[in-house]
């Protein structure tokens, strides 16, 4: 048993957040070394790494310095996470609807959710702040949250999409996985199949927000539409008919064709 | 507890789920069918990432290059010097010495209330890692000139907070103004 003081935050279950079983043993490993040693080992960023200490365990270091009379190991870990942030949350491309985000909207990306983390671990020093237990569950997607956050706050403006559909008989003649199956390169590797899963969620992300949810939505098996009433489907999370649902579906995939048939032609 | 942290709280919930996969989004939707466009969305966000570091973790080391802090203390030096300085302690209510004792590096900055910080921070337009950047960094600017000459110069060791406001000898108004600055306004 692990003798590290318990996070405090608890789901809307009422189940106490939970470091992860590989974080408290990394933790346990890294108490044993000096603050200098720490700070060293903290600073490899290749998480291939056999040293590699991942964030979660740097922001449980962190916020245990609040009792230190030294500044030093505070600043040289709020630095190298901070560095850690921006390799999550770099200034990348940002679609306002079909438009490309302003560079000034990019920057203020990043900003915010540096600033929103910086603001949480002052806090924390001050009086322990629960808003903090999740980055020592879940560092990076914590950083992802705060990213889909600001992108929320500042594209607030953006208005529901709720375009003209028509009609069509009959049903989709393919189903999207399959539809995209077919253009996943003989999986020979791990490798392989993560980098197609990567240029494949990368080409989701470049879908006007319409389709994209409904393609995640698809993947998630949630059903387009259903009989039975209790059933949530992507046509009534979505507040649109189901031949809209297919609709979208169906340009999203032609759209995903043509991505991934290009990317896998560039590499052969 | 409020409909926004409820809303804020399950999507922290999705985001540290143990195993973030397209099953965990469907659970999560039929639980909280009000937010199935903000948890499918984040889902998405939450893939990328997982996807990203899977691929990071294939290549060869890279090394990212090393961000300085010059330019956080480049901005922190403009908002907190000259005529901003001047106009920062008045919207403040505070001596223009407390202003430069943060330009200044003068306070150890474990000893400053967060909420200092923060609010410091925002009523001088600057990011609040801006302005923890420009504290922790030691290879900066030398400190300029004070606005009063009552305590020899100093050399680079920082004081506490404490005793950093004690030296200033604030009237009523300003302790008023400093008890304002050291309270969370409660921003999200």
């Amino acid at each position: 048993m692990d003798n590290l003081p318990p996070l405090r935050k608890t789901t809307e279950e009422g189940k106490l957040y939970e470091r992860r079983p590989e974080t408290v043993a990394l933790i346990q490993v890294c108490r044993e070394l000096t603050s200098e040693q720490l700070c060293d080992r903290a600073e490899i960023s290749a998480r291939t790494h056999s040293e590699y200490i991942p964030s979660e365990v740097l922001v449980y270091f962190l916020r245990q310095t609040k009792t230190h009379n030294s500044d030093a190991q505070f600043g040289a870990l709020y630095q190298l996470l901070q560095t850690r942030i921006k390799r999550v949350c770099p200034h990348s491309e940002v679609r306002l609807g079909e438009k490309d985000g302003a560079v000034a909207h990019l920057l203020d990306l990043q900003e915010f959710v540096l600033d929103d983390f910086a603001e949480r671990v002052m806090c924390d020093r001050q009086v322990y702040d629960e808003k903090l237990d999740g980055f020592e569950v879940a560092f990076d997607h914590m950083i992802a949250r705060r990213k889909h956050d600001a992108m929320r706050k500042m594209y607030r403006r953006d208005k529901p999409t709720t375009q003209l559909e028509y009609d069509e008989d009959g049903d989709i003649p393919f189903e999207v996985e399959e539809a995209l199956a077919r253009l996943n390169p003989a999986s020979n590797s791990i490798e392989d199949e993560i980098t197609y899963r990567f240029q494949l969620q990368r080409a989701i992300d470049t879908l006007p927000e319409d389709e994209r949810r409904v393609i995640n939505m698809i993947f998630a098996k949630i059903p387009s539409e259903s009989k039975d009433p209790e059933v949530q489907t992507i046509s009534k999370l979505l507040g649109c008919g189901p031949q809209t649902v297919r609709n979208r579906r169906d340009r999203a995939v032609k759209k995903l064709q043509q991505i991934l048939e290009t990317e896998a032609k560039n590499v052969s | 507890m409020s409909a926004k942290t409820d809303k804020d709280d399950i999507l922290d919930d999705f985001a540290t789920e143990p195993s973030l996969g397209p099953e965990t989004l469907q659970n999560y939707v039929q639980r909280f069918p009000s937010l199935a466009v903000e948890l499918t969305d984040l889902y998405h966000e939450l893939r990328l990432v997982d996807l990203s570091v899977a691929v990071d973790r294939m290549p060869l080391e890279t090394k990212l290059a090393d961000e300085s802090s010059q330019q956080s203390t480049t901005v922190v030096m403009n908002a907190l010097s000259g005529t901003n300085l001047r106009g920062l302690a008045q919207s403040l209510g505070l001596p223009r010495d407390f202003v430069a004792g943060f330009r200044d590096r003068k306070i150890r900055l474990g000893s400053i209330p967060g909420a200092v910080v923060g609010n410091l921070a925002r009523t001088a337009r600057v990011s609040i890692h801006q302005l923890i950047d420009h504290l922790q960094n030691t290879a900066g600017p030398a400190p300029q000139m004070a606005y009063k000459a009552d305590a020899k110069p100093q050399g680079s060791a920082a004081v506490e907070f404490d005793d950093f406001v004690a030296g200033l000898d604030l009237d009523e108004s300003e302790m008023e103004s400093l008890n304002k600055l050291s309270a969370s306004n409660g921003s999200d």
